[in-house]
């Protein structure tokens, strides 16, 4: 019985990049892009899927907690623009100096935002929302709004490409692992999540917990923008919430992460989905042309988002109506 | 007596304090941008300048006024931008072969209808997060309009035949404002229709066990939107008579900022108010407008806008006591 | 409750002062900036230059900043920038005009053209004169794209000198010259969607086409960039694991080197494999690989003196002593071309594009004074003093 457990929990794990991969297969063979599959495709989407992953968990560790938080682009934004600029200009391009301020100072933003949600006492969306107008401001005076345009700078690019991608995605993974399942805090972030009246009335310290969520989501974010901040140039913000589109772009792992929590976890959930998607979005790039194929990849990827969704929400009503057509077929056969 | 007037008064303070805070943004606007300028040689009440805010607000506000319905229900919806995108293009490009903006406005109100009845049904039938079909509508609108323009082979088109010179008029963005207020106050406060998305928004649980039909009062709370995210794309593409492949882009998050700047709780329910649309879209506009004037670099200017609108939330949008808000 | 109420005036008194000094303390800081810049020239009262940029940041951007504002002093000028929409949105530009516009402005720069019609019709009086675009939608012979068109009639409206070649056949037969001087004979091309530059369309066209009359192989034909950096997956296509060269007549320093530099150490492009492209990024590292043995092996850009050009033809109208032969017309720009090391060590000590030192411009006010016609302003913006020899 455990063993089917198990092996129903890595089946539903692995099925939807499994019918993804291919279901591309197919596509780009049939395009002659026969390069699908290879060694060095790997690479390049598991480079992908390690930035959509970064980002994704930050996202996901106050999402799952109920904080729908549209600050995250503009934290990684800004900690791009300082960490680079003070690694390359001032620090004669040192990555240590780059990775040890992503951490800072990634931290130390989303802890600001955490005590002015805190302190004051405002709705989550409206704190976050007015501390991303606050960061996207400052990156159009930081540095004379240059910008984090680093990917021609090949000291501080590495972490653009595999292998040495994978070395924030482990550990943002192990930092969401550390804070969901090895901390009090993560567990206690599921009560709150759960019914936040009764969590606090059996004495949880809400604030702290808050406050305590944000240094671990900080320190996913200054992991992720390790990569962010490598695999694409990014202007000053000068756009009110232009950085809400990392949110809503990343937010889809989270989604399908939370869809196949019940089989593998929140975390390798979220992890899945990346990978899905990065799949998907490699594939459409190569069959079509680039300008056709960034729309096309756009349309169809809310194509199958919308679809996944309905198939979670609606999958197990569809899967007991075809049983009881079945069964009741089978009786009026008897 | 006058103790009884005084009591009065400070516990009508103390009630309306949210909405004291969100007029007064607006106030602190006008009184700062009506005393500097004219320290440096300009003045926000110039005829042009009026006419540039008027210009500046009348998109946001047009969708602003229109999203009370969908922000009153404790939704929202990231679709907008992409809407205003497809919508002005579709006008542009039927007005050139048409000789007319009615098909283009026609077919927009048919788009906009069948969006905003997924928009709104979605949620409820098939049992997703509200915001996924609005996300997914935003991501295929994004996909349909780029492969239209990489057809027409241009990332910017212009109305060629038609006078589109009368959407120009400040007087008629005013009138139009005005117009659609009214009409969206009445069926936000008079009618049903608004009462049942106040009361959705509140207790969605209770609002259907008193026998709101949830569905029906949903798909109409989007219905009205999309037909006002019409009317604001008309007046996007008719100021400078184009439309272009980046036409829309933010505007939902426009949207957003100045409803909650106006003081409109994202939650929704019962204290969702028409007023929060206008006076938030107009404190923004004044802000984009009067910085310019007192010399405030263009670089400096969003740092400012932000600290006003937090500022400004902190007064209208804290909770006092108990959990955290969520 | 007393208490709270009491917190909350003062906490809004004490807001409102905060915001009302730091609002007169930005206009007055900002003031006291030009002043003190103005110190050393003459007094900048003849008004305001607004500068539409397409740019907020990068080397080139700077550059034109402190070239710009000292010829504008020079010129008795303030120059004030605005951002021009990211995506050259018609009615983002004329926002940004409509919102940065005070009394005191009297010429109009911009370095892009949406919505060119729209912000001349809101200030028909103001002149405006172009830099760094081509100005397609007003030039264009194409009605698809020549949405401004009847610009070109304005009065008001004064021209524009381009980024590089305007004729996209220009910029193709430049590149393939470079490609048969060095004997190359299988390349790749990249470039932009052609609805967005439909120059790069004719580029890449005649590109193709001399290509082909000369046996050199487009290994899997031209490749479109959606303003996305190259897929290092571009490599794992047959054949262009060794290619000669990419000519990428997009950015390609940003969009392309990249991509081609990671290629290489991946394995996936051979290591001499050679780039063909335009465009400034003073990063180190990419410096340092520009020249005969670098990845980098042509590079061109575009002056940031052009903006002298546009400048020149606003103070020209604004005083009333506009050149007799004076013709609204659109003209190529002259271009460092850099394919040594020696080029881009000239060009990091000696440029104003490296330096921001206004001092080591090629094209000075004086120069600019200097020119009795419209036709002694143009050859001035063509002649070998604004090239990259004259560095030497």
């Amino acid at each position: 019985m455990k063993q089917m457990n198990l092996a129903k929990r890595i089946g539903g794990t692995i099925m939807l990049p499994l019918a993804m991969f291919i279901v591309m297969f197919i596509v780009c063979y049939a395009n002659g892009k026969t390069y699908f599959g290879t060694l060095p495709m790997w690479r390049i989407v598991l480079s992908d899927t390690a930035v959509a992953t970064c980002c994704a968990l930050g996202i996901g560790l106050q999402f799952k907690s109920g904080r729908f938080d549209f600050s995250g682009g503009a934290i990684m934004l800004l900690t791009a623009i300082i960490a680079g600029h003070v690694a390359q200009d001032m620090a004669g391009n040192n990555i240590t100096v780059f990775m040890i301020l992503c951490l800072l100072v990634s931290v130390v933003l989303s802890i600001i935002v955490s005590l002015v949600y805190v302190f004051g006492r405002l709705p989550i969306v409206i704190a976050t929302i007015g501390m991303a107008l606050l960061y996207e401001s400052i990156t159009c005076i930081v540095f004379n709004g240059a910008g984090a345009k680093y990917v021609s700078n090949m000291t501080l690019n590495v972490f653009a490409s595999f292998p040495k991608a994978l070395i924030p995605l482990v550990a943002c993974v192990l930092i969401y692992a550390i804070y969901s399942y090895g901390t009090v805090t993560g567990k206690e972030a599921q009560l709150l999540a759960n019914n936040q009246q009764s969590a606090v009335n059996i004495g949880i310290n809400e604030k702290k917990n808050v406050i305590v969520s944000y240094i671990f989501s900080g320190l996913i974010f200054g992991f992720a923008t390790m990569i962010y901040a490598a695999k694409a140039p990014h202007d000053a913000s000068f756009t009110s919430l232009s950085t809400a589109g990392e949110l809503f772009s990343n937010i889809l792992p989270v989604f399908i992460g939370l869809m196949l929590a019940g089989f593998c976890g929140d975390l390798i959930g979220t992890f899945i989905g990346a990978l899905t998607l990065s799949l998907l979005s490699y594939s459409l790039s190569a069959v079509f042309t680039a300008e056709m194929g960034s729309a096309i990849s756009t349309v169809i990827t809310g194509l199958f988002i919308l679809l996944l969704n309905v198939v979670a929400g609606q999958g197990a009503v569809w899967i007991a109506g075809i049983k009881k057509v079945l069964k009741n077929s089978s009786r009026a056969m008897a | 007596m006058e103790e009884k007037r005084k009591l009065d008064i400070k516990q009508f303070l103390q009630e309306h304090v949210n909405d004291i805070a969100s007029y007064g943004g607006l106030l602190f606007c006008i009184i700062v941008f009506t005393i500097v300028p004219p320290i440096f040689g300009e003045s926000i009440w110039s005829q042009a300048k009026l006419a540039n805010i008027i210009s500046n607000v009348i998109v946001t506000a047009l969708l602003s006024v229109g999203a009370v319905f969908v922000y009153s229900l404790g939704n929202m919806d990231i679709s907008i931008g992409a809407q205003i995108r497809v919508y002005a293009m579709l006008i542009v490009l039927l007005g050139n072969t048409t000789g007319s903006l009615l098909p283009g406005i026609l077919i927009s109100l048919v788009i906009a209808v069948v969006i905003a009845i997924v928009n709104g049904g979605a949620g409820q039938v098939l049992k997703v997060h509200p915001i996924i079909p609005s996300l997914v509508f935003m991501m295929i609108l994004q996909g349909v309009s780029s492969i239209a323009y990489a057809k027409i082979g241009s990332r910017n088109i212009t109305l060629r035949s038609v006078d589109f010179s009368a959407f120009k008029s400040t007087g008629l963005m005013v009138a139009v404002l005005i117009v659609e207020t009214i009409v969206v106050s009445y069926l936000f406060y008079y009618t049903k229709y608004g009462k049942s998305a106040r009361a959705i928004g509140a207790n969605g649980v209770a609002a259907e066990q008193s026998g709101i039909n949830l569905l029906k009062f949903k798909v109409i709370s989007y219905v009205i939107m999309g037909v006002m995210v019409v009317v604001a794309a008309i007046f996007q593409m008719g100021y400078t008579g184009s439309a272009s492949d980046s036409t829309g882009t933010g505007f939902e998050m426009n949207v957003m900022i100045a409803l909650i700047l106006g003081g409109m709780p994202l939650s929704g329910g019962m204290r969702s108010k028409v007023s929060c649309a206008v006076i938030g879209s107009f404190t923004y506009s004044i802000l984009a407008v009067g910085l310019p004037l007192i010399g405030v670099p263009t670089n400096m200017t969003f740092l400012v806008k932000s600290v006003i609108f937090i500022v400004v939330v902190l007064f209208t949008c804290r909770k006092e006591n108990g959990v955290l808000p969520r | 409750m007393k208490a709270k109420l009491f917190k909350r005036v003062l906490a809004m008194t004490a807001a409102t002062v905060l915001s009302v000094a730091t609002l007169v303390g930005c206009g007055s800081a900002s003031e006291s900036a030009s002043g003190e810049a103005a110190s050393n020239v003459t007094a900048t009262d003849g008004g305001t230059i607004l500068w539409m940029s397409n740019l907020s940041s990068g080397a080139q951007y700077d550059a034109m900043v402190a070239y710009g504002t000292k010829l504008c002093e020079q010129m008795g000028y303030n120059l004030k920038i605005v951002y021009g929409d990211g995506f050259n949105d018609p009615d983002g530009n004329l926002t940004a005009v409509k919102n940065g516009m005070t009394s005191d402005v009297k010429g109009i720069l911009v370095s892009q053209d949406g919505g060119i019609q729209a912000i001349m019709d809101e200030y028909p009086d103001i002149p405006v004169a172009a830099f760094n675009t081509d100005m397609n939608s007003v030039f264009s012979e194409d009605a698809n794209i020549a949405s401004n068109a009847a610009v070109k009639d304005y009065p008001n409206f004064l021209g524009t000198i381009a980024d590089g070649h305007i004729d996209g056949a220009d910029t193709a037969k430049q590149n393939f010259e470079f490609v048969k001087e060095q004997g190359y004979d299988k390349i790749g091309v990249v470039t932009f969607p052609g609805y967005a530059y439909p120059n790069l369309q004719v580029a890449a066209d005649t590109m193709v086409s001399l290509c082909d009359e000369a046996g050199v192989e487009i290994v899997g034909g031209v490749v479109t960039l959606e303003f996305q950096p190259l897929d290092e997956s571009y490599f794992q296509e047959a054949g262009r694991d060794d290619l000669d060269c990419i000519v990428a007549l997009c950015a390609g320093t940003t969009f392309v080197y990249p991509t081609m530099v990671q290629a290489k150490a991946d394995g996936l492009c051979s290591a001499d494999t050679k780039l063909v492209t335009s465009g400034f990024d003073n990063d180190p590292s990419l410096i340092a690989d520009i020249g005969e043995e670098g990845t980098i092996g042509y590079l061109t850009i575009s002056p940031c003196e052009n903006i002298g050009y546009g400048l020149t033809l606003l103070d020209k109208a604004i005083k009333g002593e506009m050149y007799d032969d004076f013709v609204c017309e659109r003209i190529d720009s002259a271009e460092y071309v850099i394919d040594s090391k020696e080029d881009i060590d000239n060009v990091m000590s000696k440029s104003v594009l490296a330096n921001n030192d206004y001092n080591d411009a090629q094209i000075s006010y004086e120069d600019l004074q200097a020119c009795a016609s419209f036709a002694d302003l143009q050859a001035l913006f063509h002649s070998e003093q604004i090239m990259v020899d004259a560095l030497k």
